[in-house]
């Protein structure tokens, strides 16, 4: 009797942490209803607003809503939690301004670690009838090349990762890639021009094409400010384990590198703290990290000269323009880069104190010459697993 | 291979091996006390995930590094008190227990994270203290070998006293007698009138003291932050410690040292033209051939043991 009362009680302990898990996502298919109604009442508000303070862009906006009849319905549903502080958040704030801007009304899905629900969420979302389902990054490629086919009249969005065009009929996705490899190089010029020991670090999460897209640009840029720059290449293979990330970090540290750009997400901090042990710079990814120390630990983020960003918010405004317009390239693959503003890097108080005059000269030159297209740096994509390490091979110390 | 033995032959690399293996110690401590009681604790993991935020969240408040840790122990003996209590009292499986409680832990830290701190990453937010870290006077003058003992994290420090002490209280008080004796044979011990549910409720408490500590260890002198499921599973890699170390206390030290020195020379030798697989292979490959070799030497010793009755008995029948 009791180990029946104690089964029970652990079954429903267990199901308790998954839901704390996906937390907000059940919260908000219990209540439908009320969502909707709040949503639904939002958008009426803002053309009564706007005629008053800007006439000309309520006339915009009338032009616009009268093309799309009325507000379009958005779902946005993301592999992971908010709250990263980085990608995911980015993409519910580029989603929160269409829905202030354009009065779109927006349900944000969070689908949590498992990835196995992530094709039944994207289902769900479809036969909800959204005009428009964005995903976000590759775990979301799958549920999307088997769903989109089955909803012709739904319009998909992926980001930070591309739907398989060879596959299928894919005419109603629409896909965002970045290239992480342009803002890694002016990371890589900004390192290897302040670095006084010529060695620099680099620390992935995972030996894959979207890490190594950073890594390459890194060392190009880095190379092409110094031919003979070092540079020290490792992987945490883990996404969050930040103590291991930390004792790589130091080892890299220890090694002679002055310069650590990281990416592997929330191990990252590892190398953060490890730049303060010893008194050298890390460079942070995806997000602008030093503003996560800025009020706590102002000595941490003085050690943060920049962050290499990825303008998810942008990309997703961006695109959602370009749909009002009819100008969207759907059933392809668009690769944005500096020149779209969808990926760089921070600028912030730290930036400008710790970077010298001419090296942010030096970076803008570079940012400019990429976006017209004068330099081509080289990708991840495509190159094989040997190429790769032929370029972390000539780099190595 | 010059270049290999210009990194393995450095003080920072020997440094950083103690530092590897201070969380995988203490968490076989706790492996060990609980492993001699008869109890497998699979919930190290979740304990010192549950301690190591406490730690940092008490700290945070009290700007206190003594009552960070404190408060990060206790949750750690807390939550053992829970888990005894599903085990002994209402007689649960263990392991289930433990499951539970590792699915607890991984999705409640991140809950409270996001309660207390709007992250679900990392508690960058919250200035906490960290454990300082000391120098050892005379052993620190000493060249090489300062460099390499002295300045570690008072926890390391403790760490390893607390391996000579649980050396102690394992095989030579009654208490420690005690457990081992329950892990043995529980009808033996229950027949001369000794509490087989006390004995196990104190190994656990005690596990869940060495938990806490390995947790605060890593949020509060490893790293000076929580960040979301930070142990990585080094809860279960102090399993496989305390049982590749023959569940004794200097064993078990061994044990986590040679984990520690394995995963050491991985972080290390990524400066090397070596593919990064391969690297990241030695903590395992470490791992087999460690067991495979224990295996190989026990198999030996029982042999001989065998022979050494055979011939007893042989002895014992001609006479």
């Amino acid at each position: 009797m009791r180990k029946k009362l104690m089964t029970i009680i652990l079954s429903v302990a267990m199901t308790m942490t998954l839901l704390v898990g996906c937390g907000n996502d059940s919260g908000n298919t219990q209540t439908p209803e009320q969502k909707t109604e709040e949503d639904v009442e939002a958008p009426a508000e803002v053309p009564e607003e706007t005629p008053e303070e800007t006439p000309a862009d309520a006339e915009d906006d009338a032009e616009a809503d009268g093309e799309t009849a009325e507000a379009k319905r958005i779902a946005l549903l993301l592999s992971g939690n908010l709250g990263d502080m980085s990608f995911l958040d980015s993409a519910n704030n580029g989603t929160s301004e269409i829905a202030a801007t354009y009065g779109a009304e927006v349900k944000v899905i969070e689908m949590g670690s498992d990835a196995t629900k992530y094709e039944t969420n994207v289902l769900d979302a479809s036969d909800e009838g959204y005009d428009i389902i964005i995903g976000s990054g590759w775990q979301l490629q799958e549920p999307f090349q088997n769903v989109a086919q089955d909803y012709p009249d739904i319009k998909y969005i992926i980001f930070d990762a591309a739907v398989d065009y060879t596959a299928g009929d894919y005419s109603n996705v629409y896909s965002i890639s970045y290239k992480s490899n342009e803002a890694a190089y002016l990371a890589g010029i900004m390192a290897a021009n302040m670095s006084e020991t010529g060695i620099l670090g680099f620390l992935g999460g995972a030996d894959g094409a979207v890490i190594n897209d950073f890594m390459i640009g890194y060392i190009e840029g880095a190379k092409s400010v110094n031919p003979d720059i070092k540079v020290i290449c490792g992987y945490v293979d883990d996404y969050s384990d930040s103590p291991k990330c930390k004792e790589m970090a130091l080892a890299q540290y220890n090694q002679g590198a002055d310069f650590i750009f990281t990416a592997a997400g929330a191990s990252g901090i590892g190398t953060l703290e490890a730049a303060k042990e010893t008194g050298k710079y890390a460079i942070g990814v995806d997000s602008d990290q030093a503003m996560l120390y800025k009020d706590s630990d102002p000595e941490q983020a003085e050690l943060i000269p920049a962050s290499v960003m990825k303008n998810v918010d942008a990309t997703l405004v961006r695109a959602y323009e370009k749909l009002l317009d009819g100008t969207l390239p759907w059933g392809e693959e668009e690769s944005l880069g500096l020149s779209d503003g969808a990926v760089g890097l921070s600028d912030n108080e730290f930036y400008q104190k710790l970077v010298p005059d001419d090296v942010k000269k030096q970076i803008e030159e570079a940012s400019d010459a990429i976006a017209k297209g004068d330099i081509t740096v080289k990708t991840a994509y495509g190159l094989t697993t040997e190429e790769v390490r032929e370029i972390i091979n000539s780099v190595a110390p | 291979m010059q270049q290999l033995f210009d990194i393995i032959f450095t003080t920072s690399f020997a440094y950083s091996i103690l530092r590897v293996s201070t969380p995988l110690i203490l968490a076989g401590m706790a492996a060990l006390v609980s492993e001699r009681a008869g109890v497998a604790n699979i919930a190290i993991e979740g304990m010192m995930l549950i301690s190591a935020l406490t730690g940092v969240v008490v700290s945070a408040k009290t700007q206190s590094c003594f009552l960070g840790v404190s408060g990060g122990v206790i949750a750690g003996i807390l939550v053992s008190l829970v888990l005894a209590y599903f085990i002994l009292q209402l007689k649960a499986n263990n392991i289930m227990c433990g499951l539970a409680i590792n699915a607890i832990a991984k999705g409640g830290t991140v809950f409270v994270l996001y309660l207390l701190t709007g992250s679900k990453g990392a508690s960058t937010a919250l200035n906490s203290a960290t454990v300082p870290k000391i120098d050892i006077p005379l052993i620190k003058d000493i060249p090489i070998l300062g460099e390499i003992i002295s300045g570690q994290s008072i926890l390391t420090y403790l760490a390893i006293i607390m391996v000579a002490l649980m050396h102690v209280f394992i095989f030579k008080t009654r208490m420690g007698i005690r457990i081992s004796a329950v892990g043995e044979n529980e009808k033996a011990v229950d027949s001369v009138g000794i509490s087989v549910a006390k004995t196990r409720y104190i190994a656990l408490l005690i596990s869940g003291f060495f938990s806490g500590l390995a947790g605060v260890f890593l949020s509060m002198s490893y790293m000076s932050g929580f960040t979301a499921n930070m142990t990585s599973g080094r809860g279960f890699i102090a399993l496989a410690a305390n049982s590749m170390g023959q569940n004794t206390p200097w064993g078990t030290l061994a044990a986590a040292l040679i984990f520690g020195a394995a995963d050491s020379a991985a972080n290390y030798l990524q400066v090397l033209a070596v593919p990064a697989q391969f690297i990241q292979m030695i903590p395992y490959v470490t791992t087999i051939l460690g067991i495979t070799l224990y295996s190989i030497y026990r198999g030996r010793k029982e042999k001989k043991l065998k022979m050494k009755m055979l011939n007893h008995q042989e002895e014992a029948q001609s006479a």
